[in-house]
């Protein structure tokens, strides 16, 4: 067998040991070790890669954005802050038909950006917002599907984890990937609101609930809503603020986040020592596992180079005079088919490295090419059998009226709705790039 | 599990020896991840209000994470929180719990023979950048040892391969890649009684997500 066939069935393998629950970092690494010792023939080769992984894998200063972020959203979690701005959109939104589901989109965007997690998202909406619309007599599908479709806005509005560990595996700036992020993340949050205001009109029945909702929700002042958003807006001027202006690194960004959170939290007196010593200990852990993974994937980007794969797939897909559009179908077909089976990060770590050198040949920006990624890869969590979202509203709800079909069945419009955005910023690249020009 | 035979509790009583040595470890890279954010903090405050950056600041912070990440990688392996796509398993659970335990078993030795992998990939590294200081033997240029110990501690140590920038901050490699061979190592240990333990579902627990 040439080398090329055994790359090509590494991946294979790779994928059916992550499918099978092995541990991602251990299935990338290990099965790329067995591959360059069998193309080399000599197990030292492989062990000199492997060595120098894990030595790269520790001299990054934007690494120091995983830690930083995570800490800011743990933070800003435990503070409440997502229940104030879902509080803020619900009174906003209030005289809309499925105004409670716009409402729950638009908290989702604010939230995400100052968190960088889908999961935080899910669980909190689901916990303030399905209980909600269930009252108000929502379809249960739609209640559970809106917290599942706007979920997915914590992963593509900045500061996101996937945008960061993109940014690591095609070697872009992490800041450059967050400007990057904005455009695409207010795109899709504008998709949603109209797609339920169209499902209101064409569909009611899916939607459920009354026109408008019955007024039973709390009405509040200005200076509430003053009070419920300020200390949002004020995280999100310090981090993208901060890095749109060029006066932080997206590092200390980070750091200026966190800080900002961790005051806000002590004033509104909503953090003990306790909830802060575990914000500290569930970021180092998450800290630990998405660099490990980070390794990993290097390593099996180094096996790849090394038996030439990415080369022999650009040859193949020029030879075949295939066009840029194809390429993108071939692409996005690969991450629906993938993501239906792994995890967004999987996806994103065995996917890039084959891509990436042809992508930039062909003239197209790498960050423009990590925004169709993420979202391309983040469809994934809306779909069976592996939503994560989904998983984890079903877990949080802990409701036996609502199955786990149910929430996917509900997630399902949202899901093409992405596919639409994500073909919209395929076609025109500029979107994702225009605020870095 | 009223009785239980003694190779059984001393292989227990190893595993949750080790288990706390993760849960140290882990202690002192969370104590790193908070000095990271006052370092930076201090850094942009510095520099933005006295105008005076706060030099060393970047070559600190590629330090620190090297140290938060091998840190904690073994508490992370401890509470089952190593990124995995555990769908499969959690359906197999359903079907046939005890085929979802041999799978577990098996993919927890698959990540022990990794791991021992890497630790041994890491080791050489530590031993070259030790050596490099001359500890113990004398070195090959520069002042031989004066014969006090602080003071040949301190030349020595200057000896090192380093990490960094001349004048602005520089630290000896050799920490760092003691931890990350020693790390691996713990790993291996802590999985290795996982497969003779048998490890716990993990549960909803994505490191990545």
């Amino acid at each position: 067998m040439d080398p090329v066939d055994i790359g090509f069935l590494s991946v294979l393998a790779i994928v059916v040991l992550i499918y099978l629950g092995v541990y991602i970092p251990v299935a990338l690494a290990g099965v790329s070790f067995v591959t360059l010792w069998l193309v080399s023939e000599r197990p030292i080769l492989a062990v000199n890669f492997l060595r120098q992984a894990i030595g790269d894998s520790v001299t990054e200063y934007e690494f120091a954005t995983i830690p930083l972020f995570t800490f800011m959203g743990l933070i800003v979690s435990r503070a409440g802050l997502g229940t104030d701005v879902y509080r803020v959109m619900n009174h906003l939104f209030q005289r809309v038909r499925g105004g409670v589901g716009m409402a729950t989109v638009g908290a989702n965007a604010l939230f995400a950006a100052v968190t960088g997690s889908s999961i935080a998202s899910a669980s909190v909406f689901t916990r303030v917002a399905v209980p909600e619309m269930l009252r108000l007599g929502y379809n249960k599908r739609f209640a559970v599907g809106v917290v599942a479709g706007s979920s997915v806005l914590g992963m593509i509005i900045p500061p996101s984890a996937m945008l960061i560990i993109y940014a690591f595996v095609a070697e872009v700036s992490v800041g450059d990937m967050f400007i990057a992020g904005i455009i695409p993340g207010l795109l899709l949050t504008v998709a949603y609101i109209g797609a339920i205001a169209a499902m209101g009109w064409l569909t009611p029945g899916f939607i459920g609930g009354t026109t408008p909702d019955p007024d039973t929700r709390e009405q509040l002042s200005a200076r509430d809503i003053l009070a419920c958003t300020l200390p949002v807006a004020s995280l999100i001027v310090i981090v993208l603020g901060g890095i749109y202006t060029g006066w932080l690194t997206p590092v200390e960004a980070g750091a200026a986040g966190s800080l900002a959170a961790l005051v806000i939290a002590r004033f509104r007196r909503s953090m003990t020592w306790g909830a802060f010593w575990q914000s500290l200990l569930e970021t180092g852990h998450i800290t630990a596992s998405i660099l490990f993974l980070i390794t990993a994937a290097s390593f099996y980007s180094r096996m790849l180079g090394y038996v030439d794969l990415p080369n022999q797939l650009h040859e193949f897909l020029v030879g075949n005079q295939l066009e840029f559009f194809w390429v993108m179908v071939v692409y996005v077909l690969l991450m629906l088919f993938l993501g239906t089976l792994l995890d967004t990060a999987s996806v994103i770590l065995i996917v890039v490295p084959l891509f990436i050198d042809i992508v930039e040949p062909m003239g197209l920006s790498l960050v423009w090419f990590g925004i169709i990624t993420v979202i391309g890869a983040e469809i994934g969590l809306l779909t069976p059998p592996l939503g994560i979202s989904c998983f984890v509203i079903k877990a949080t709800l802990n409701d036996d009226r609502i199955s786990l079909k149910d929430v996917f069945m509900g997630a399902l419009p949202f899901a093409a709705v992405m596919l639409c955005v994500l073909i919209l910023l395929i076609w025109q690249t500029g979107l994702s790039t225009y605020l870095l020009n | 599990m009223t009785e239980t035979s003694l190779p059984l509790r001393l292989v227990r009583l190893l595993s949750s020896l080790f288990d706390r040595v993760a849960i140290a470890a882990n202690a002192v890279g969370t104590l790193t991840v908070l000095g990271l954010v006052v370092v930076m903090n201090t850094d942009v405050i510095a520099r933005g209000v006295f105008h005076a950056p706060f030099h060393g600041a970047v070559e600190l912070v590629i330090f620190a994470m090297a140290l938060i990440v091998f840190l904690q990688l073994p508490d992370v392996v401890r509470v089952n929180r190593l990124t995995r796509s555990d769908g499969f398993l959690l359906m197999l659970d359903m079907r046939s719990p005890r085929a979802a335990q041999v799978l577990r078993r098996a993919i927890d030795l698959l990540a022990c023979i990794f791991m021992a992998i890497v630790a041994y990939a890491a080791w050489p590294e530590f031993v070259e950048t030790f050596e490099s200081c001359s500890y113990l033997q004398k070195p090959d240029f520069g002042p031989a040892p004066t014969g006090d110990l602080i003071a040949d501690l301190k030349a020595a140590t200057a000896r090192c391969d380093y990490f960094g920038t001349p004048g602005v901050f520089t630290a000896p490699w050799w920490p760092v890649r003691l931890t990350i061979a020693a790390s691996a190592g713990l790993c291996a240990i802590l999985y290795f009684f996982k497969v003779m333990l048998g490890g716990k579902p993990a549960g909803a627990n994505h490191g990545s997500r």
